[in-house]
C-alpha cells in the first residue's frame, strides 16, 4: 500500500483518471484507490471520477495479485505527478 | 457489483443536447477521440441544455458540474462531459438541477451551461458522450449530423 498526495491542479477529472486506466492495463493484480472511507477499482473511470479527490487530497493505492507492488509504485507515480 | 436482472441485448440513447452528433475521433482531445475513457459520440452544442439520453441513476457528478455520470437501466455507464478543459471553469455558469443518488428519465433536464460564457474563456464546447465500462457492449452504431433533443443517435449492443 503506497500513500500518495494528490498533485495535479484539477484533482481527479478525466484527463488522470483516463491515463490511470491505460496504466492498469499493464498490470494483472487488482488496483484500487482509497479516498477516506471510500474505494475506487482503478480500472473502472467512472469510480474514479466518483472520488471526486482535489489537488492536496491524500490517497491509498492498493493492489492485490501476482505483480502488486509494480502496479502499486506506478500508479502512485502517476497520481503524484502534475499533470495539467 | 450490478446485478443485470433483465438485460436488453439493444440500448437506445437519445439526443440529450440541441446540436449537431460528430464521431468521437473528431473531439478534440485525445482523451476522448483516442476513446481512453470509452467508446461513444459528441456533440456539438447550439445550445447549453442537457436533457437525459436514457432511464437511470445519476452515479456521479463533478463538483465542478462539467461531467455527470449516469448508470442506464441496462448496466451501461454513460458519461457526459460538457466541453473540453471546461474542469478549468470551476462550475462557473455550470448550473446542474440533479444531484449524486437521482433517478432520472430519458428527456429529464439534468444541467444548463452558459455556452457563450464556456467559449468566452476560450474553451471548447464539444461534448463527449461516452460509455465507460466497455466490457458490457460489444458494437456502437451512431447518427451523425444535426439533431433535435431526444431524436435517437446512438444503439449499444
Amino acid at each position: 500500500m503506497i500513500k500518495v498526495v494528490i498533485q495535479s491542479e484539477n484533482g481527479m477529472h478525466a484527463r488522470p483518471a483516463s491515463q490511470i486506466v491505460s496504466a492498469c492495463n499493464a498490470y494483472e493484480s487488482e488496483i484500487f484507490i482509497n479516498h477516506q472511507d471510500t474505494q475506487a477499482n482503478a480500472r473502472s473511470i467512472m469510480n474514479l471520477l466518483g472520488l471526486g479527490i482535489s489537488k492536496g487530497d491524500e490517497v491509498e493505492v492498493v493492489a492485490d495479485g501476482p505483480d502488486a507492488d509494480e502496479a502499486e509504485q506506478a500508479i502512485a507515480k502517476i497520481l503524484g505527478e502534475a499533470h495539467d | 457489483m450490478f446485478k443485470k436482472l433483465f438485460q436488453k441485448s439493444v440500448t437506445e440513447y437519445k439526443n440529450p443536447i440541441l446540436g449537431t452528433v460528430i464521431p468521437l475521433e473528431e473531439v478534440p482531445d485525445q482523451v476522448f477521440s483516442q476513446k481512453m475513457v470509452g467508446d461513444g459520440f459528441a456533440i456539438i452544442p447550439s445550445d447549453g441544455k442537457v436533457y437525459a439520453p436514457v432511464n437511470g441513476e445519476i452515479i456521479q457528478i463533478f463538483p465542478t458540474k462539467h461531467a455527470i455520470g449516469i448508470l442506464d437501466e441496462n448496466g451501461i455507464e454513460v458519461l457526459i462531459h460538457f466541453g473540453i478543459d471546461t474542469v478549468e471553469l470551476k462550475g462557473e455558469n455550470f448550473e446542474a438541477f440533479i444531484q449524486k443518488g437521482d433517478k432520472i428519465t430519458v428527456g429529464q433536464l439534468l444541467l444548463e451551461v452558459d455556452i457563450n460564457f464556456v467559449i468566452g474563456k476560450g474553451k471548447s464546447i464539444v461534448t463527449p458522450i461516452v460509455f465507460t465500462n466497455k466490457s458490457q457492449y460489444k458494437s456502437i452504431e451512431i447518427h451523425t449530423g444535426e439533431k433535435a433533443v431526444g431524436d435517437v443517435v446512438c444503439t449499444l449492443k
